[in-house]
């Protein structure tokens, strides 16, 4: 039981993320003043 | 923050056998969730000390929102990056307090207004959107996108500013968040010129010493 809950919360965890991502990934830089190096599956063609 | 966003990552691609491309997704997304949570919470801790929690917020995220379609002179590591920033918002957000305690003419207030989104609308029409290295934006469409967008938030925040002058006479409130904003925008326009840049980048030195004297001690 606690594992599927703890399956549960990772996968959350990994949509909340991706979106997250996803937003910057639109965006010209991160929050203030630090931009690391965008993960290629982001980046635009 | 990196290395407990890639622990979290790594546990989640383990669990839910994601590819190593997914991981990456994953681990650059929480750094942005962790770091915007990090930071909004120590300036909204220090603002709230200080008595500063409306000024320091909104030099927060009328920097960081405008930022994003700007761009503009990137701090080199994560660490540098929240002391500079938590440190700006708090610094800033004292001295526009204490400006905004003091009488200043409304039409002082407004010519102020006028010259600060003057030089903003120059200054981002010849230089927006500045990229980083570790994004680079290909595209001229994406490029003209971003300095529409700039140009679009940037009379965003002169309404804003409009709207706090009109107030002005309630609340010495309304005088330090208009020049909390107007500063926001001078400080994040200036940082797509070239002093801009160099004195971003003589902080970020100036942290990275900090940091590495911290260590070595």
């Amino acid at each position: 039981m606690k594992k599927i809950n703890m399956k549960s919360l990772y996968a959350v965890v990994a949509v909340l993320a991706t979106f997250v991502a996803a937003t910057v990934a639109s965006s010209a830089c991160f929050w203030f003043f630090y931009q690391p190096e965008e993960p290629k599956s982001l980046q635009e063609k | 923050m990196e290395r407990l966003a890639s622990r979290i990552a790594n546990k989640i691609a383990l669990e839910l056998s994601y590819k190593d491309e997914q991981k990456q997704v994953i681990e650059y997304g929480l750094i942005a969730l962790l770091q915007t949570l990090f930071m909004t919470a120590i300036v909204l801790l220090l603002g709230s000390l200080f008595n500063i929690v409306i000024e320091s917020m909104i030099l927060c995220f009328a920097i960081s929102i405008l930022r994003k379609y700007s761009g503009g002179a990137h701090a080199g590591s994560i660490a540098s990056c929240t002391i500079i920033g938590v440190v700006i918002c708090v610094v800033f957000g004292m001295a526009m307090k204490y400006l905004g305690s003091l009488t200043i003419s409304p039409v002082l207030l407004m010519f102020v207004i006028i010259l600060v989104f003057v030089y903003a609308l120059i200054i981002a029409l010849r230089k927006a959107p500045i990229d980083s290295p570790n994004k680079k934006i290909r595209s001229e469409q994406k490029r003209k996108k971003m300095k529409d967008s700039t140009i679009i938030l940037l009379l965003v925040y002169f309404l804003i500013s409009m709207v706090f002058l009109f107030y002005i006479n309630r609340s010495s409130v309304f005088s330090s968040a208009l020049l909390s904003l107007l500063l926001s925008v001078v400080w994040q326009i200036s940082s797509l010129t070239n002093p801009g840049k160099f004195v971003l980048e003589g902080l970020d030195r100036l942290v990275y010493r900090i940091i590495s004297f911290g260590r070595r001690t």
